[in-house]
């Protein structure tokens, strides 16, 4: 078992930086996504990780070994592609034993026909046969083994990639976006068998994909990745709900936060568009302050009311266990409310008052970090003007 | 239900004959080409195979296959497909080969690829006439840079194209020089196809060094292409001609004579035109049962 250290990695592409002193570290046995909009240099360093390609500075271990610098067949680490690369001329089976193959016989073995006639090969040969039918039932394949990749589903074909990926037993599998060219219904059940999987085998994982419900949904933590610099490494849950940066924040969640711009008035209260929160440990000179609330937050409220934003109702979209309800309030601020599926849903057009449920609140700076925290849940009712 | 329902309404009948009758309309100039300068042609090859006339005949007489007889008794015959078979199966694996090593050397680089791909391309592109003409030169026995170079490098000269042992090798090798950049550059164009992802699979998988990841990703990956390129490789071999026509007309002692130039000959020279279409449907032949045999054996082992 092993864990993967990323120590100060740089990497560019001419004179475009892909990666900017990045820094991870991956615990031995830990589920870590890599989370980013696409060119965001998360697949890059996955094939540094991988040794497919070369750091232009920093360390990367895995284990306690230092591989940085060492080809990738040294680094003893599994790969999943997203286009699964499986090999199309060998079927399933072969696929999935050309990492033995490659480790457990040499050029001459290898050789068509004239390989089988040297001693030892059947032996080989035989054990590879049995190492892949084991780690075939462990995927569910075994009843495949003989058909080609293009007599294969999606939801197959990858089952196989991964197969080949887990064959040589190796502690650390690397996943670069392997559910994306999958269906929606079969990529929510193949998150499933990831995460199944994870479980029974112990694996170190490094799952990279832009999907930030996929990487929510299955990952003990989350690293968030921009322009070639990580934003945030944490658990799910703390993602979400304390971003540490507005980039963060607008890039976790199904639907995007509510942005209102801010400002400091005396004893920690911040006014956002006429309602006021109360935070600490906001200075009161801070300017070009914004006030983040997620959807979720907001519920609708009886009345107009000091401690409630007042919006024309601009469009609503009905999903059947939630809605989508969308206010346009004095100002010309949009907001973004998500609705209980339950509720009576609000007449285009018409007036609505919603309130924010207590403790909710994010306050970013000019800089885009996010600063002081909201008063907890009894002190924090809104106040009243 | 009632039967009219079912029925199609004279309208739409009508409809279907003008639509009909336009797409025969539009495809009237193409088979009306095709039929003067292809079909025509061939079934009056097939016809006149089978009768006694010669070109400025009168008249014409069924001959039954007395033709097919007198081709078969030739030894010109026999000589001549023996020296085209030869000429192919030296011609085709050499120049395929020279081709894919050629195209893996100009890919593996990234600079003048287009240059070394045109450069090698040019032989297949230039008119073979004119280049045979070049070769001549090139081989002149006495006035030939060949001969010079090997003279000077003090070993003994040849008279390529007249020396009963070289003539066929010197016109398979001007016959690789050829066909090979034709193969390079469709290999090279299947190089550039192959998904970069199957190289980093490989390399993730434990393939060690280039002949490693050339029989698991490179050959395999390249099937489509070997064989597209073998077929044609393989028509325009055994259909060799113009070097034949322009350097060696056959000789010396035949052992230059290739099917094509003894159609020609027969059909041409001789003007027994008869025995020229025997020959030729002979040749169909032959030809068609080669090609079917090695699509039929080879493409079990091609994945598309």
């Amino acid at each position: 078992m092993a864990g993967v250290a990323v120590t100060n990695v740089r990497k560019s592409f001419g004179a475009e930086p892909v990666l900017a002193d990045v820094s991870l570290d991956i615990r031995d046995g830990e589920f870590l996504s890599v989370l980013g909009p696409s060119g965001c240099g998360k697949s890059t360093l996955l094939k540094l990780i991988a040794g497919l390609d070369i750091a232009d500075s920093g360390e990367i271990r895995v284990g306690d070994r230092v591989v940085s610098g060492v080809d990738a067949r040294r680094h003893d680490v599994a790969m999943v592609f997203q286009s699964y690369a499986l090999y199309p001329h060998l079927s399933a089976g072969r696929n999935i034993a050309v990492p033995l193959e490659m480790q457990r016989l040499n050029g001459f073995r290898r050789l068509p026909l004239l390989g089988r006639l040297l001693p030892g090969t059947g032996r080989i040969r035989a054990g590879i046969r049995a190492d892949v039918e084991a780690t075939a039932a462990q995927v569910r394949l075994s009843h495949l083994l003989d058909r080609l990749p293009r007599q294969l589903s999606g939801g197959e074909r990858q089952r196989v990639a991964i197969a080949r990926a887990l064959v040589r037993r190796l502690s650390v599998l690397l996943m670069d976006e392997p559910l994306s060219n999958l269906d929606a219904q079969l990529r929510v059940a193949m998150r499933g068998e990831l995460a199944e999987l994870h479980r029974r085998t112990g694996l170190t994982i490094i799952f990279v994909t832009h999907d930030q419900a996929e990487a929510m949904s299955i990952s003990s933590r989350v690293a968030v990745m921009m322009k070639g610099r990580l934003q945030q490494v944490a658990e799910p849950r703390v993602l979400y709900d304390r971003p540490d940066n507005l980039a963060v924040a607008a890039f976790v969640g199904d639907t995007p936060i509510n942005l209102l711009p801010a400002r400091v008035l005396a004893g920690g209260t911040v006014e956002a568009a006429g309602v006021r929160l109360a935070f600490d440990g906001v200075p009161e000179t801070a300017a070009g302050l914004q006030m983040g609330i997620r959807p979720e937050w907001l519920r609708p409220a009886d009345a107009a009311a000091a401690d409630t934003w007042t919006g024309v109702v601009t469009g609503v979209e009905y999903f059947g266990a939630e809605a989508v309800v969308r206010l346009e309030l004095k100002g010309g601020h949009s907001m973004t409310v998500r609705w209980d599926g339950d509720w009576a849903l609000p007449a285009t057009g018409k007036a609505q008052p919603v309130r924010i449920k207590p403790g909710r609140g994010l306050l970013f700076a000019a800089s885009g970090d996010r600063i002081g925290e909201v008063r907890p849940a009894d002190a924090g009712l809104a106040v009243a003007i | 239900m009632s039967a009219a329902g079912l029925a199609i309404s004279p309208a739409a009948a009508a409809r279907d004959r003008r639509e009909a009758l336009t797409a025969w309309l539009f495809s009237l100039p193409a088979l009306a080409l095709l039929s003067v300068m292809l079909l025509l042609p061939a079934l009056a090859v097939f016809f006149v195979a089978f009768t006694d006339w010669q070109l400025g005949n009168n008249s014409i007489h069924f001959a039954g296959t007395a033709n097919f007889e007198s081709v078969l008794k030739d030894p010109v015959f026999w000589t001549s497909l023996r020296n085209t078979l030869v000429y192919a199966v030296v011609v085709v694996p050499a120049s395929m080969a020279l081709g894919l090593g050629l195209a893996l050397l100009v890919n593996a680089g990234p600079s003048l690829r287009g240059f070394y791909g045109a450069v090698f391309f040019l032989p297949f592109t230039a008119s073979l006439v004119a280049m045979a003409l070049v070769w001549q030169i090139l081989l002149h026995p006495t006035i030939g840079p060949v001969n010079a170079l090997l003279a000077m490098a003090g070993l003994p000269t040849h008279n390529f194209l007249h020396d009963p042992n070289l003539a066929l090798p010197t016109l398979m090798v001007i016959g690789i020089w050829q066909l090979s950049g034709y193969a390079m550059l469709l290999n090279l164009a299947g190089l550039r196809a192959i998904p970069p992802d199957l190289y980093e699979a490989a390399r993730m998988d434990g393939a060690r060094g280039a002949w490693s990841r050339f029989t698991l990703v490179t050959w395999p990956q390249l099937g489509p292409t070997t064989l597209f390129v073998f077929v044609v490789s393989s028509m325009t071999a055994l259909q060799v001609f113009e070097t034949v026509a322009v350097l060696t007309k056959g000789q010396p002692a035949r052992r230059t004579e290739v099917m094509l130039y003894t159609i020609y000959n027969e059909g041409f020279v001789f003007l027994r035109t008869n025995y020229a279409a025997a020959l030729m449907i002979i040749f169909l032949v032959v030809l068609c049962g080669v090609m079917l045999l090695n699509v039929l054996t080879l493409e079990k082992r091609v994945h598309y």
